[in-house]
């Protein structure tokens, strides 16, 4: 199946585009929305595009949600296609996320957990109401009361439970593979893949496609019985080694959203029982992607572990093939482009098919 | 490093140019360039490499502490640019502000006159450390205000 080029419908096709152009700028006696106005307001939706077009830019994600018109997957396309031309200069050093300056930290398995819990912004336990928000006083407006915290390290629960050989060791959970190729922009993801490339993929995989896999096994299709460790979101140092130097320097600092996820134990005897992991990490402030990260990898280990995989999220060749939007959307939508030929050749195929039938049952009477 | 460490001026050369270029990446560029602009003889510079925007990968790591996995790319720009002394001063940014990375290039180079490094430490980098502190101390602050201690009802399971 494919489609052929056609000639001709220029002046249509221009047309068309500056149909786009006079819609895209709505109602000419309002104001224009900025770029700076999307990231200001519409942050939530620059930190999608950004995580799932993989690149992290909020000023030209919130130029490609205006010129898409809020409609995220092509903002994702534009951003995955302009990151195509960029030369990749350097890998970073691994993100020290212990050192991130975390503004939301919660637990949703202790209560009482060393660093405490710290809802910074959100939704939960919001009732869901038009103008809530509205009626709320700003930051500004309260009091400055210095709350004086002691910083008391928030010590990762995870490393906590492992300590007391409760939790699965984290090295222990990337089984030493022969695909060595980790990075899947630059060599083609081959199955069976490697954790790095499941986390890779699932990083950048469609929000909505994660969390209906996600929500699946929640509904009994795999095996996680999950618990959230913690939730964090904030602000982590970006640190590369630029060859010119030779020595490491900071170039910035990006907003991530990480979710430890406690599943399931398992063991070969009793002593050795521990529960098992599941990791999400994204780009800006998406714990719905986070969550729903954490609960795909986990059920993505099911080999790993000795589950049998029964259900789509533990099968990786139908969750890693499928969770690209951008991957997605080319081959569902390309439906739209001309496919005469193709079709020409098909309809010939059914007419004759018809004519030959009929011709039979005419001679058998 | 903190600001009163940093004002104590490190003598590890290598130790002080990493804080003096992160410091300078950090920076919001409307400081960077107020900063810049209170600078005096500038030398000549000669670019080597014009500030481009390109990528970086940036990756994770497996559970937070496990091994590594590339988690996605970010825009950063890089400068290289040389002084009529010879100093090279390289930039690299996250983003895509070509004006921050020449400006950052220029600084890089400038701070490494032997002459020049102390008072220009004191007169950009310590400010910029001091303005970058304050607002990591602000976002803190105002997220401080909602820790929170969750109680469990003793019945709850019963």
């Amino acid at each position: 199946m494919s489609y052929v080029a056609v000639k001709g419908g220029s002046t249509a096709i221009q047309a068309a585009h500056r149909l786009v152009r006079k819609r895209m700028r709505g109602d000419p006696d309002a104001p224009e929305i900025t770029p700076r106005q999307i990231c200001g307001q519409m942050h939530l939706g620059v930190d999608r595009v950004m995580a799932e077009a993989s690149l992290y830019d909020a000023n030209l994600a919130a130029q490609a949600m205006l010129q898409a018109q809020g409609d995220m997957i092509e903002a994702i396309f534009l951003l995955r296609a302009y990151r195509a031309t960029l030369t990749r200069f350097l890998d970073s050093m691994p993100l020290a996320m212990d050192t991130m300056r975390v503004q939301r930290r919660i637990s949703a398995a202790f209560k009482d957990l060393p660093g405490g819990q710290q809802l910074g912004q959100t939704y939960d336990y919001s009732h869901r109401l038009f103008g809530y928000f509205d009626r709320l006083e700003t930051e500004s407006e309260i009091e400055s009361g210095k709350t004086a915290v002691p910083p008391e390290p928030m010590t990762s629960v995870m490393d906590l439970l492992e300590k007391e050989g409760l939790m699965e060791p984290a090295a222990a959970c990337a089984p030493p593979a022969e695909n060595t190729q980790q990075d899947i922009t630059q060599h083609p993801l081959l199955f069976p893949a490697t954790r790095a490339q499941r986390l890779q993929s699932l990083a950048r995989g469609d929000e909505g496609f994660l969390l209906s896999m996600a929500y699946s096994t929640q509904r009994g299709y795999g095996q996680n019985h999950p618990f959230i460790a913690e939730l964090r979101m904030g602000e982590v140092t970006v640190e590369i080694t630029p060859p010119e130097l030779g020595f490491s320097i900071e170039i910035g600092t990006i907003t991530v959203t990480e979710c430890q996820m406690i599943n399931q134990f398992q063991a070969r005897s009793p002593e050795e029982a521990a529960f098992t992991r599941g990791y999400g990490l994204v780009f800006g402030h998406s714990e719905r992607k986070a969550i729903a990260m954490a609960l795909v990898d986990r059920a993505l280990r099911a080999g790993e572990l000795g589950e049998e995989a029964l259900s789509p999220a533990q099968n990786e060749q139908f969750v890693l093939s499928h969770c690209d939007n951008v991957e997605t959307t080319g081959f569902v939508e390309h439906l739209k482009l001309p496919h005469y030929v193709d079709f020409q050749s098909e309809i010939q195929t059914l007419r004759h098919l018809h004519k030959t039938a009929t011709k039979d049952g005419a001679d058998r009477v | 490093m903190r600001f009163d460490e940093a004002s104590t001026n490190p003598t590890d050369l290598t130790g002080m140019r990493a804080r003096w270029i992160s410091e300078i990446a950090h920076a919001m560029f409307s400081d960077l360039a107020d900063a810049a602009a209170g600078v005096e003889c500038w030398p000549e510079f000669t670019p080597i490499h014009s500030p481009e925007t390109g990528l970086i990968m940036v990756h994770g790591r497996m559970g937070g502490l496990g091994d590594p996995f590339p988690l996605g790319e970010c825009t950063v720009t890089r400068c290289m640019v040389q002084d009529d002394q010879g100093y090279m001063g390289l930039a690299y940014v996250l983003g895509d502000s070509l004006a921050h990375a020449e400006i950052a290039a220029k600084l890089d180079a400038l701070l490494q006159h032997p002459e020049r490094r102390s008072s220009l430490w004191d007169r950009i980098i310590v400010p910029l450390m001091i303005l970058r502190t304050a607002r990591e101390a602000q976002t803190r602050q105002e997220n401080q205000r909602s820790r929170v201690q969750f109680f469990t009802m003793e019945t709850m399971r019963s």
